[in-house]
């Protein structure tokens, strides 16, 4: 596969897409992940199933905050909120009558919509602003679900009806699983597609360095609003996945912890990373269960916390910087890599200026 | 918070507003002396004053302390936990890696709630009063000893806080630090020291704080991260490598969230305060919201 974007500019100008995975022969990747895909309707009975297809629905959510977060470096407290936006906007417009086609519509559109209203004036300033307005519209949907009960059920929840296309039905763990991986698998193909676009480039330049970025002509605030609202909406269609196949949602999912763990799910996965996200996804449904399977529910939040803190501080590519550096160790010998840059995360883009051309 | 419409007019939500607004500040001051040596944000700052209420709680009604001294062991152990965030994980921050420092105190924030939950209980309790039940009528406003008490005790700390900066050699060494730690250390100053005693100060205010917002409400392992949203929102709107406006702006969004309430029905403070920020970040010229020193992405 070549490393050129797809409007044809040189990719050297960001030199931070000459990912050397992709020189390799992509069919035995794919592969594998069918057979990953095959795997838990094989040997999972419903109640793992279920489980899974939640994973499938938080990857969604956890690929969106990656190219916010990992890939153009903006902080979100806020994206579980923006997963119940997604989720109550699905559930109300079920509740009137509405087919999935037009729940899909209208998830897509109040998430651009709540995406707009906190990205665009925090963006053309800092980051840490944008993750104090994003915290502060977390609160703002608690109070929205609080003061609206009659319509989302407020803090007791509510029951969500499933999902029917076709023969399809969501509360179905199986067919669940399959619903859910269609989405899932679309949104990794765009993540994956994106470190090859213009757009994919310029979301890392401005995440290392927004002056950089201006002086080889990227917009950054322009940047930085795309990439939040396509992050929004990851979370929105997430969020009404997950409400699909939870078959229930209430406050509580979708609170500032909530936004944490994604966070922690990203991060620990390894950020600017699709398969970091999957990893992430699967520990922020998994571990709760591994948790409480060994009597401890409690443990759950105090090892994310310092989870968070120490991979944060001490392994900043998570769990597949971890691997890959460790199999880095290995190959090393064999072939020397064309670039000393670890792929997602280069070192000042000094050379990016010096490339010049944009 | 602090609004209640049938206990009368305006102008009892308002000085409601206006104490609450002073707490605020006060945790605004911590936020923004370690901004001042750190550059950083620490997101944790809201539970550690937790840590001294819950634990203070703890101390005086389960394990049976006099309540005085469960306080002073409580803010001890806020000073601890605070100058603990500061060795265990700001110091060892990597240059270059900006916006590290919210993600890693977001994971200190989460383990904090997670140990005091474990170690205490997830529920609300009443916490001693402080003299909020102790009132008098003034000019139609009941004042209570505690009110009286969190203002003057705001006056008393932004005038000393401001002395110091302004007036002394520890105040010139503060900023110089703040200006450049590199130069200021190479003319003298002591700044990993200097470093040290903000945070364990900061560490001191967040457990007053904790210990009033606790006596006005209740006290559980949650209740201070609304208070710390909103500090973060003043200093945001004021901007936190200043000193006055940020801590004014924190005093006028208590009135502002309790006037919002008073007006449009209890519930309306925290839309009012979102649509405030929207508002405020949309309006104001760029170069009066950009931090000088701000460095992070």
């Amino acid at each position: 596969m070549s490393t050129r974007s797809r409007t044809g500019a040189p990719s050297v100008a960001l030199g931070a897409t000459a990912d050397p995975r992709l020189k390799r022969s992509r069919l035995p990747r794919l592969l594998l992940v069918v057979v990953i895909a095959a795997l838990p309707p094989l040997f999972f009975d419903d109640y793992w199933l279920f489980l899974v297809a939640q994973v499938a629905a938080f990857a969604v959510a956890t690929l969106g905050l990656d190219i916010l977060y990992g890939r153009t470096g903006q902080m979100s407290l806020a994206h579980a909120s923006f997963m119940g936006v997604g989720a109550y906007t699905g559930h109300l417009l079920a509740g009137l009558n509405q087919g999935v086609a037009v729940q899909l519509l209208g998830v897509l559109v109040v998430s651009v919509l709540a995406g707009l209203v906190v990205a665009l004036p925090t963006l053309r300033l800092s980051g840490m602003r944008l993750a104090l307005v994003t915290l502060a519209f977390g609160e703002l949907l608690a109070w929205v679900l609080i003061n609206t009960t009659d319509l989302t059920g407020g803090t007791q929840g509510t029951s969500v009806d499933p999902v029917v296309i076709g023969p399809l039905d969501s509360s179905v763990p199986m067919q669940a699983y399959l619903m859910a991986l269609v989405p899932a698998s679309i949104a990794t193909l765009i993540v994956l597609h994106l470190g090859r676009t213009q757009m994919g480039r310029r979301m890392l330049i401005v995440r290392d360095s927004e002056t950089a970025a201006r002086s080889v002509g990227v917009a950054v605030a322009r940047t930085k609003v795309i990439s939040f609202l396509v992050s929004a909406v990851f979370a929105g269609v997430a969020g009404w996945l997950y409400a699909a196949v939870a078959g229930f949602i209430s406050p509580p999912d979708f609170n500032l912890f909530a936004s944490v763990y994604l966070l922690v799910a990203v991060i620990v996965g390894g950020a600017g990373s699709a398969v970091g996200a999957w990893l992430g996804a699967a520990y922020i449904v998994l571990m709760p269960q591994a948790f409480s399977l060994v009597g401890q529910p409690n443990l759950y939040p105090l090892v994310g916390g310092a989870l968070l803190a120490v991979v944060a501080l001490l392994v900043p590519d998570g769990i597949v910087g971890l691997s890959r550096r460790l199999a880095g160790r290995f190959r090393r010998a064999e072939d020397r890599p064309n670039h000393p840059d670890r792929p997602n995360h280069p070192d000042r883009p000094d050379r990016s200026t010096s490339g010049g051309d944009r | 918070m602090g609004a209640d419409t049938s206990a009368g007019g305006l102008t009892q939500v308002l000085w409601g507003g206006l104490t609450v607004g002073c707490l605020y500040a006060v945790l605004l001051l911590g936020v923004l002396i370690v901004f001042q040596v750190s550059k950083s944000i620490n997101f944790a700052y809201g539970q550690v004053g937790m840590v001294a209420a819950l634990g203070g709680w703890y101390l005086a009604s389960a394990a049976g302390l006099p309540i005085w001294s469960a306080l002073i062991i409580g803010a001890a152990a806020a000073v601890l936990v605070n100058s603990a965030i500061d060795f265990v994980a700001i110091r060892r921050i990597p240059e270059g890696r900006p916006g590290l420092d919210l993600v890693v105190t977001l994971g200190l924030f989460l383990l904090l709630t997670a140990v005091m939950q474990q170690l205490v209980d997830a529920n609300s309790h009443t916490f001693a009063s402080l003299g909020s039940d102790t009132s008098t009528v003034v000019g139609g406003v009941v004042v209570s000893v505690n009110d009286v008490f969190v203002i003057a005790l705001t006056l008393v700390l932004v005038t000393v806080a401001h002395l110091l900066l302004t007036r002394t050699s520890l105040g010139t060494s503060l900023r110089a630090s703040a200006e450049d730690a590199t130069i200021a250390s190479a003319a003298g100053v002591n700044v990993l020291r200097l470093r040290t005693g903000v945070w364990a100060v900061a560490g001191l205010l967040a457990a007053v704080v904790g210990y009033l917002v606790a006596s006005r409400l209740s006290v559980d392992a949650f209740y201070m991260t609304p208070i710390l949203v909103k500090v973060f929102i003043a200093g945001m709107i004021g901007g936190l490598d200043r000193f006055l406006a940020p801590l004014l702006v924190a005093v006028l969004l208590g009135v502002y969230e309790a006037g919002a309430a008073f007006l449009l029905g209890a519930s309306a403070g925290t839309p009012a305060v979102f649509l405030l920020i929207i508002v405020a970040l949309a309006v104001m010229p760029r170069r009066f919201m950009n931090e000088r020193s701000e460095v992070r992405a």
